[in-house]
């Protein structure tokens, strides 16, 4: 099993262009002693408290590798709860990374208020879907949400609103003047993130194709994208700013972002009143188990996290722990020929405090939650 | 990153910021994602920013799960950067 840890990145410079970008991927760091031989149950609640920035994603991933690896049927309504809760942890990310880019662009604090608003949107769902119990217990079963739900799903959407797009025609179907337009209003957080970067003619920085930086031998079959660039690149918007091959600078990277997050409130709203209508006790098929010859059982499950994808991967003996693995798009994305490696080399900036700005910028649109240092050499 | 360290608040500064302290080490962070800190309360650290608050049995139960993986190291790393 590894972790994702601080990423270390150096720019090697030549006045203002990126001639290489050498990223150091995340310290894989072993957890087997701390997992094995331990009870299913205590292992998920252990995931959920290590990885506390996205412990929703990982701990629902979890769950659903165990159910399976036990055979456990997973309640038809349990499963569309914890999707709706995975949707609410993203959308906080995007709201979080958003509200911190926009206030670090302009020098400014944060809007405080509206930031703690949010932190709050994925517990206040759980606690509503999950009255005084564990979504992340194998083989819990959600009730039929109250008004609790309703209005965390209500306060979701009023918050996006507020930070990202209020509209009647959705974002990702703009086109790129019209998503220019809307940004120059500056009429939300989101807005007055976009609008300097188009202004400073910044929207394909990072685009790998428009530049000639060092890292061109960097092999494109370990530049996998997980992220909400590759959740939301079929948007008109999206799209209008992806090259040919779908190389993507800045603005498609963000474009991406607020479209996805500009989408969520609509999707709880509308999981949570699909609850309802799922009949009680009705089971979806388990992910696939795998058996060895010593009668252990092994199965694998995923969940979209605001990063990318998580991947856990279970290995039982006796129904205790033998193996865990999770994959984490953070170290695949942080390679050191991944996308923000690619990305970062094909930086230049007619100043050099530019480029500090743009890399970072860049970094936080690739992962709204990465911990990293980037020197420029 | 996807760990966030518990650290103890140690001083309430203005404008929505503190000083934490793990072991020997302080950092001053931003308290602008969680709302009602006091003097003495755990809260999850993650690049400069306090997430949310824990209690200290489960800051205890977290430092002592991130000591066995051999995480706490880059915990640190998070106080101190």
């Amino acid at each position: 099993m590894s972790v994702d840890g601080r990423v270390s990145i150096d720019l090697v410079c030549d006045g203002g262009r990126v001639m290489e970008a050498i990223v150091t991927p995340p310290r894989p760091v072993a957890l087997g002693p701390i997992v094995r031989a331990r009870p299913v149950t205590e292992v998920i609640s252990a995931i959920g408290s290590l990885f506390s920035v996205c412990s929703i994603a990982q701990s629902a991933a979890s769950v659903e590798a165990a159910e399976a690896a036990l055979e456990i049927g997973t309640d038809r309504r349990t499963k569309q709860a914890r999707r709706l809760l995975v949707l609410t942890e993203t959308l906080r990310e995007h709201l979080l990374r958003i509200g911190l880019d926009t206030a670090s662009l302009a020098g400014e604090p944060a809007d405080g208020k509206t930031l703690r608003r949010s932190m709050r949107l994925p517990q206040r769902l759980k606690q509503a879907l999950f009255p005084g119990g564990n979504a992340f217990v194998p083989g819990v079963c959600v009730g039929i949400p109250g008004a609790d739900a309703a209005e965390t799903a209500a306060e979701a959407s009023h918050l996006t609103q507020s930070v990202v797009y209020e509209g009647e025609k959705p974002l990702g179907e703009m086109d790129r003047d019209a998503f220019a337009q809307w940004a120059m209003e500056r009429g939300t957080i989101a807005a007055r993130l976009i609008a300097p970067v188009l202004a400073r003619g910044w929207a394909m920085i990072g685009h790998p194709e428009t530049t000639n930086g060092g890292n061109e031998h960097l092999p494109k079959e370990t530049s996998a994208d997980t992220s909400c660039l590759a959740r939301q690149a079929g948007a008109p918007l999206v799209r209008a700013f992806l090259s040919e091959n779908g190389g993507a600078g800045l603005a498609a990277r963000l474009a991406a972002r607020v479209v996805e997050a500009s989408t969520l409130p609509a999707q709880i709203a509308g999981g949570l009143a699909a609850l309802r209508d799922v009949a009680e006790g009705s089971e979806v098929p388990t992910r696939e188990v795998f058996r060895d010859e010593n009668g252990g059982r092994s199965a694998t499950a995923f969940a979209e996290a605001a990063r990318g994808r998580l991947e856990h991967r279970i290995v039982l003996n006796d129904d205790r722990i033998a193996d865990y693995a999770i994959t984490a798009p953070t170290s695949i994305h942080f390679a050191e020929s991944g996308i923000a490696a690619s990305s970062l080399s094909a930086l230049a900036a007619s100043r050099r405090e530019d480029l500090a700005v743009q890399a970072d910028l860049l970094v936080r649109a690739i992962d709204p939650c990465v911990g990293y240092d980037i020197r420029l050499r | 990153m996807c760990l966030a360290i518990p650290a103890r608040v140690v001083e309430l500064l203005d404008d929505d910021m503190a000083v934490v302290a793990f072991d020997r080490v302080t950092k001053r962070i931003s308290l602008a994602l969680v709302a009602d800190v006091s003097l003495g309360d755990f809260v999850l650290v993650h690049v400069g920013y306090a997430l949310h608050k824990v209690s200290p049995e489960e800051a205890e139960r977290t430092l002592q799960l991130m000591a066995e993986a051999g995480v706490l190291e880059e915990g640190l790393e998070e106080i101190s950067a």
